[in-house]
């Protein structure tokens, strides 16, 4: 009987029997040696020709015998002796031996570990039922020199068997890893964006085939380089992926205009930092590069579309604006000659003063026409606190607003802002002005920082602004007043968004509910001119 | 014969100042509203022969006022001053009996009033 050892469950299963029942099953039978020569050549086609079913018997089904602590067994299996079992032992010591000679159905036979390398690897029991003949000692050391070589052949099989499995495993591993690979591979070079990974010490890891043709270098010139080896045009990017290391986020970088090797593209760049699998630690940086050149050329091509057309509208209104004061000069100015002539004093004067006004008024208009058009000036940043500015028009605006009998209300907080000072002056006297004129019994400053903006409100109690005005309330020479430019918002706009970054807007238009104008100007705190 | 009185609306007072003289030397008797409601008030109060109205106008624009008083059905002469010269081609003249073109210069204005007067008259 063979029994298989089961390491997981420490015992011995028995597998197959070669009962005595049948006479195939004996080996000692003369007739079937006799008719081969050779004990192997024997053996090798009666292997070839046993079907094992015929061995496994309904007896042996579901036995399994732990070895541990067997009598028998653990002498056999872990201490690997050969044992012979006596009718005279079986007496003695009962039960385990006991229970072996039912299930062999004889008492007297041998148990013989098959021994691998190093370990039992299964258990095999032979005995004499069929001759009867009593077990000599040299027929032990035959066994064993069998045993030791059939335990060295069975562990070979196991061996063979497992490494099969495992490379099958490993083979169908290494497919899908492959599989995922090319996948993410293809995807890669199929991209229409630039893709760069770099590690920790920026050296380039990923270098995807829109990346070649980005920075004009193949994959094989690059990869394992330094990213800086792509020169000056990218320490400022090494920067920026530096920073993404301390705020452990991804950086967006939007129309960073590149000067490749060729012409000047504008790109929008990501940083993504790279995690490892436990999401703990930044093994990386994802660089992204989207092209977006063709994109901003189009926006800057409708901006300069819509200047234009807003240029003509406002040459129309300049010509309008211009117009009057001139009929005004001419008419007087002709009305002077007149009244010089036939002496009228009070008269002449008084044509004379409303002539200087009107060239004031028409200066006045070439000031804010030349002001508005002008391009970026060169503004010149600094630090300023916010309170000096206000407190500066408080003192501008003190005897206007008791002469209107209003009170100004100011609540600023103190913030340090990064601007033209003189700039963001006159944004504010602008706004200051209109909400003085069309306030009622209250004028409103609220200053506060929210997020990295800071936050400063103009509110004014009168009449509230239509929906109709507020559509044109920055456009050029919209004004509801009598005497104006209509240039005081839009050149306040300029002053906020374009030379600050900002925003400006207003609330509580058309809504009945809330009772105040508010003019919001939203300035970033981290400030920094554009060179 | 009873000077012809003419209203003159328009909201720069400078500008309503010359108007106004350069019609006082016409011969015409001559009043003023800087905007429209006034001008409405004062047709309440007087009849006028003739009245010029400033189009460009916060508030009320100059086209709103003429409207207006054609709907009154007030009976008065109507010249429409503007300082835009596409207005006389673009805008028909359902309101208006003339339009001009505001100048320094005006011969134009005085001789349209005198026509639109005579043709009162018979």
């Amino acid at each position: 009987m063979l029994l298989a050892k089961d390491i997981k469950s420490q015992t011995l299963i028995p597998r197959y029997w070669m009962n005595r029942r049948e006479p195939e099953g004996s080996l000692s039978g003369g007739s079937p040696t006799m008719k081969y020569g050779n004990l192997s050549q024997y053996l090798r086609e009666k292997a070839i020709m046993t079907d094992l079913k015929e061995y496994e018997s309904d007896k042996l089904r579901n036995r399994a015998f732990p070895y541990k602590s067997h009598a028998i067994f653990e002498k056999v299996v872990l201490r690997k002796k050969i044992v012979q079992v006596t009718p005279e032992m079986i007496r003695e010591w009962g039960n385990e031996y006991r229970e072996l000679k039912n299930l062999l159905e004889t008492d007297q036979f041998i148990v013989v570990p098959l021994i691998g390398r190093l370990e039992t690897v299964a258990v095999l029991i032979v005995d004499h039922f069929a001759t009867q003949r009593v077990v000599k000692p040299h027929l032990i050391e035959s066994l064993k020199i069998f045993a030791d070589n059939a335990g060295l052949a069975l562990e070979n099989v196991l061996n063979y068997d497992e490494l099969r499995a495992k490379t099958l495993t490993l083979e169908r591993q290494t497919s899908l890893l492959n599989y995922h690979r090319e996948f993410s591979q293809s995807i890669l070079e199929s991209l229409d964006v630039a893709i760069v990974v770099l590690d920790r010490e920026n050296k380039i890891r990923e270098w995807n085939r829109r990346a070649e043709t980005l920075f004009q270098r193949s994959k094989e010139q690059v990869l394992g380089m330094g990213f800086d080896m792509l020169g000056p045009a990218v320490f400022d990017l090494l920067n920026v992926a530096d920073r993404v290391y301390e705020v452990k986020n991804t950086i967006l970088l939007t129309k960073y205009e590149y000067s490749g090797k060729e012409s000047k593209q504008y790109l929008d760049i990501k940083f993504t930092p790279l995690r490892s699998l436990e999401m703990a630690r930044i093994e990386g940086i994802i660089i992204m590069f989207d092209d977006v050149t063709q994109k901003k050329l189009l926006e800057d091509e409708i901006r300069r579309q819509e200047k234009l057309a807003s240029l003509g509208e406002m040459s129309a209104r300049v010509a309008h604006e211009i117009r009057n004061p001139l009929s005004v000069i001419g008419g007087f100015a002709n009305r002077l000659s007149s009244s010089i002539e036939t002496e009228e004093k009070d008269k002449s004067m008084r044509y004379i003063g409303i002539l200087n006004t009107e060239v004031e008024r028409l200066e006045g208009i070439v000031e804010e026409i030349l002001e508005f058009s002008r391009p970026r000036q060169r503004l010149e940043f600094e630090e300023f606190n916010v309170i000096d500015v206000v407190e500066d028009l408080r003192i501008l605006y003190q005897d206007k607003i008791e002469e209107k009998h209003m009170l100004l209300e100011v609540d600023i907080g103190d913030e340090t802002l990064f601007g033209d000072k003189r700039r963001i002056k006159q944004a504010l006297i602008n706004l200051l002005q209109n909400a003085i004129e069309a306030g009622e019994t209250y004028v409103g400053v609220n200053g506060y920082r929210q997020d990295n903006y800071y936050f400063c409100e103009i509110k004014n109690d009168g009449e509230k602004i239509t929906e109709a005005v507020a559509k044109n309330l920055f456009s050029p020479f919209f004004t509801t007043k009598v005497t104006g430019t209509g240039l005081g918002l839009p050149i306040t706009k300029k002053i906020i968004e374009e030379e600050h970054g900002g925003k400006i807007y207003v609330r509580g238009v058309g809504d009945p509910k809330v009772k105040e104008t508010v003019f919001v100007v939203q300035l970033p705190i981290e400030n920094r001119p554009e060179g | 014969m009873e000077k012809p009185k003419i209203l003159v609306v328009e909201d720069e007072d400078n500008m309503r100042f010359l108007i106004s003289e350069e019609l006082s030397d016409e011969g015409y008797l001559v009043d003023t509203a800087a905007n429209g409601s006034e001008c409405l008030q004062k047709f309440e109060e007087n009849p006028y022969d003739l009245v010029t109205i400033d189009i460009e106008m916060p508030d009320m624009s100059g086209l709103e006022l003429a409207g207006a008083l054609r709907e009154r059905k007030v009976p008065v002469r109507i010249i429409l001053l503007t300082a835009y010269s596409h207005y006389k081609s673009d805008l028909s003249s359902w309101a208006a009996d003339a339009y001009i073109v505001k100048s320094s210069n005006f011969l134009e204005l005085k001789s349209t009033i005198k026509e639109l007067l005579n043709a009162t008259n018979h």
